[in-house]
């Protein structure tokens, strides 16, 4: 008995101290400074499923959400949210065959929007469907590509991939620009600065594509860079 | 749609295990093993599909302008107040206790363009298919009405007739519940042990519904499908599950049902159903060959059947489900005319009035005759083609399914004083169309008083068809009777056996 009331209020210790430290975190639980570094350290992993952290390799204890509760964006937000990010109008994210707005008209209803006029939908599916994931990815390449296009072809002017240096289609992976790059696209798309691991991930993804010996790995690094972070659970919910 | 993720994860039957076990070895962006067990299909789940159409007739369809017609000269001195008709536009049917109305009309209500229905030729094809069953209702709200005539006034814990049939045939399939209808028609039931694979997928635009079924393909300049996996697997195994956000919501039911649902992408792109279940051909408003598409192979096929579909939103819709149950997408499929106004003004013809059936309100008699009509035509060419389709072993398609013409309640059955034109209000007492090779074909189950235009039940237990007058089905006994047609284990749910609605009682 007693080693259990003395666990509770362990875990009560360090639901508080969470609490406390979260002050300094931004909502999503992530710190403000960047890339993160060890784990803080005295609070041992979660002893009731109240406190986590991840064993020092990419950030601080942090609290787990007891509720969990969460949205989906939705087929405006997400509309809005990407235009934002990729500075991209609105109307010019994605247009299936060209003509037709993926969020406005042709995937409404995929990504949790209702149409009431024409189709009678007055009411959104209160969870993801099957297609929203599918739908949601043709939204994000096809603004991605979008931007990758426009920001390779005036690198000095680019807005999110600045400056990278391509040659034969190739990049310089350790380079700053490419650095800085990933750091620029977090910023505007989750608020917040890449860790050490997902640097690591987004430039090993550029080691895997380039490794295929396929034409333009620099290019589709750029769009699929773009794309992981933007079709991530925590770009996508909030 | 809400459901609790503990029924996908922490509550499976053998089925859902199998299904839970191909999904998890799809991973992150392999998608074979998600396939193969769609393709496995009933292999997998042991169990022949049996597949459902609900064509839903939105509005109030009213079994009394169709099936059940009465003349003129059988309401006797009721005749003038009754919904009655010419005699001469109610057809019998050669041996069949079928009737059908035929009409022409110089204009649909208020709207100046002439038409004319045909019911008798659809009756007379489809007869030993077609069961007609009376039925008394619980609400002449449509929202409520169109629930219910799906659920059976919650007649097995709420669960949806398309939730019972996707739940029982549909483990194997990629998306066994579709749903293209709207308000009551779509709305989720509300049993909450029913598996979350089973739950209604919702349609917006059934013509580009297609697009929605890859995640890259007619996109231009994008990379290789082989570079945009790794970029989601990448994804998928690394940057979310190591995210302080995932770890924050570990707990999220929609993290668990998102990730469900996107390692399912792979196995559906692999089916190439952004081609096979497309409608259109290249034309220049649909550029299909310059972004990489192409038509589904079926395509002049369904078009030949649904030539409208361009422009007529239902036979789009119609098209579609067809293709979803030939290229073994779904087992359930539901369709339903819009209540907005379609004219075709270059042939002159009312395509759908306003409100569909409920444009009775301003003009009965033309608005069921349009309707009726409509629902008709699209249910033979829906027929037609499942019937050309082998399902296996000579069996076709249609030997399998069933379409059920769903329906909020009938209308009221009087008229002033003889009139041709009139308007009706709701009421709860009508009856409902199935077609099936499954179903009591060529049966009228209940009866209709010519004097009243009331219905009657029938003996539930009597295949033969026994009416018996001051009996009202419920809405309980016709659910029970859909679902036991289509084969659907309803062990433990205190429904009543609806032998007469059966084939083989």
């Amino acid at each position: 008995m007693f080693p259990k009331r003395l666990i509770t209020v362990l875990a009560a210790g360090a639901l508080l101290s969470g609490c406390l430290a979260s002050e300094n975190l931004n909502p999503t639980g992530t710190p403000d400074s960047g890339v993160s570094g060890d784990g803080d350290s005295g609070v041992a992993n979660g002893d009731g499923g109240t406190v986590e952290n991840d064993g020092g390799t990419t950030g601080p204890a942090f609290a787990k959400s007891s509720k969990a509760v969460l949205r989906f964006k939705r087929t405006t937000r997400l509309r809005n949210d990407i235009s934002q990010v990729l500075g991209i109008p609105e109307g010019e994210i994605c247009n299936e065959l060209g003509q037709y707005s993926c969020t406005d008209y042709v995937h409404t209803i995929s990504l949790g929007g209702v149409e009431a006029y024409t189709l009678g939908i007055n009411e959104p599916t209160a969870d993801t469907t099957v297609t929203t994931p599918i739908a949601t990815e043709r939204v994000v390449l096809s603004a991605c590509e979008r931007r990758a296009r426009d920001d390779m072809a005036a690198p000095d002017g680019a807005l999110i991939f600045k400056g990278l240096v391509v040659t034969d289609g190739k990049l310089d992976v350790g380079s700053a620009e490419v650095a800085q790059s990933i750091d620029t696209l977090y910023k505007r798309a989750l608020l917040r600065a890449p860790s050490s691991a997902e640097v690591s991930h987004l430039t090993q993804l550029y080691r895997d594509i380039e490794a295929d010996q396929q034409p333009n790995p620099a290019r589709d690094w750029a769009i699929l860079t773009c794309f992981s972070v933007l079709t991530s659970m925590e770009s996508l919910f909030y | 749609m809400s459901r609790d993720h503990k029924n996908i994860l922490g509550r499976l039957d053998r089925r859902q295990m199998l299904k839970a076990a191909g999904l998890m070895a799809a991973g992150g962006g392999a998608g074979l093993p998600s396939l193969l067990a769609s393709r496995r299909g009933y292999a997998q789940t042991e169990e022949k599909p049996r597949f459902l159409i609900v064509l839903a007739a939105a509005g109030g369809a009213s079994i009394i302008d169709s099936f059940l017609a009465i003349r003129q000269s059988e309401a006797g001195a009721a005749a003038a107040g009754l919904n009655c008709f010419v005699d001469s536009e109610v057809k019998s049917i050669a041996d069949s206790p079928f009737r059908a109305v035929d009409l022409r009309r110089r204009q649909v209500g208020a709207i100046p363009i002439p038409f004319s229905s045909n019911q008798s030729d659809f009756v007379t094809k489809h007869k030993n298919d077609l069961m007609v069953v009376t039925q008394t209702g619980t609400s002449v709200n449509h929202t409520i009405a169109q629930k219910r005539s799906l659920t059976g006034n919650e007649a097995w814990h709420g669960r949806t007739v398309q939730e019972a049939v996707a739940a029982q045939y549909g483990a194997g399939y990629p998306i066994p519940n579709v749903n293209m209808s709207a308000n009551g028609y779509i709305s989720p039931g509300i049993d909450p042990t029913t598996p979350a694979f089973a739950m209604a997928e919702p349609v917006g635009s059934a013509a580009l519904w297609p697009l929605s079924l890859d995640g890259a393909k007619g996109i231009k300049n994008l990379p290789s499908r082989e570079r945009i996996a790794l970029a989601r697997r990448m994804r998928n195994e690394k940057l979310d599950p190591e995210s302080n956000f995932k770890k924050t919501f570990a707990d999220s039911r929609r993290l668990a049902l998102w990730d469900e649902q996107r390692n399912r992408t792979g196995g559906l792109e692999m089916m190439d159903l952004i081609t096979n279940l497309n409608l259109y051909p290249d034309i220049p408003q649909i550029p299909l060959g310059e972004y990489g598409l192409s038509e589904s192979p079926d395509g002049q096929r369904v078009r030949e059947a649904f030539p409208d579909f361009a422009s007529d939103p239902f036979e789009a819709q119609a098209a579609l489900a067809f293709l979803l149950i030939k290229y073994r997408v779904s087992v359930t499929v539901t369709i339903a005319p819009s209540f907005n106004v379609l004219l075709d003004l270059q042939r002159l013809r009312v395509d759908n009035p306003p409100l569909a059936f409920d444009f009775s309100h301003q003009s009965h008699r033309d608005a069921q005759g349009v309707m009726w009509d409509r629902m008709l035509r699209v249910a033979d060419k829906l027929v037609d083609l499942l019937k050309a389709e082998e399902f296996e072993a000579g069996e076709s398609f249609w030997d399998r399914s069933m379409i059920y013409f769903a329906t909020e309640f009938g209308r009221s059955k009087r008229r002033p004083n003889n009139a041709e034109s009139f308007g009706t209000a709701h009421d709860i007492n009508n009856g409902f169309a199935m077609l099936s090779p499954m179903v009591n074909g060529n049966k009228v189950l209940g009866g209709v008083d010519p004097t009243t235009g009331m219905t009657y039940g029938f003996d539930p237990e009597a295949p033969q068809g026994v009416p018996i007058t001051g009996r009202n089905m419920t809405e309980k006994e016709i659910y029970s009777g859909i679902v036991h047609a289509l084969g659907i284990d309803t062990s433990g749910g205190n429904l009543p056996d609806m032998r007469a609605m059966r084939k083989n009682a």
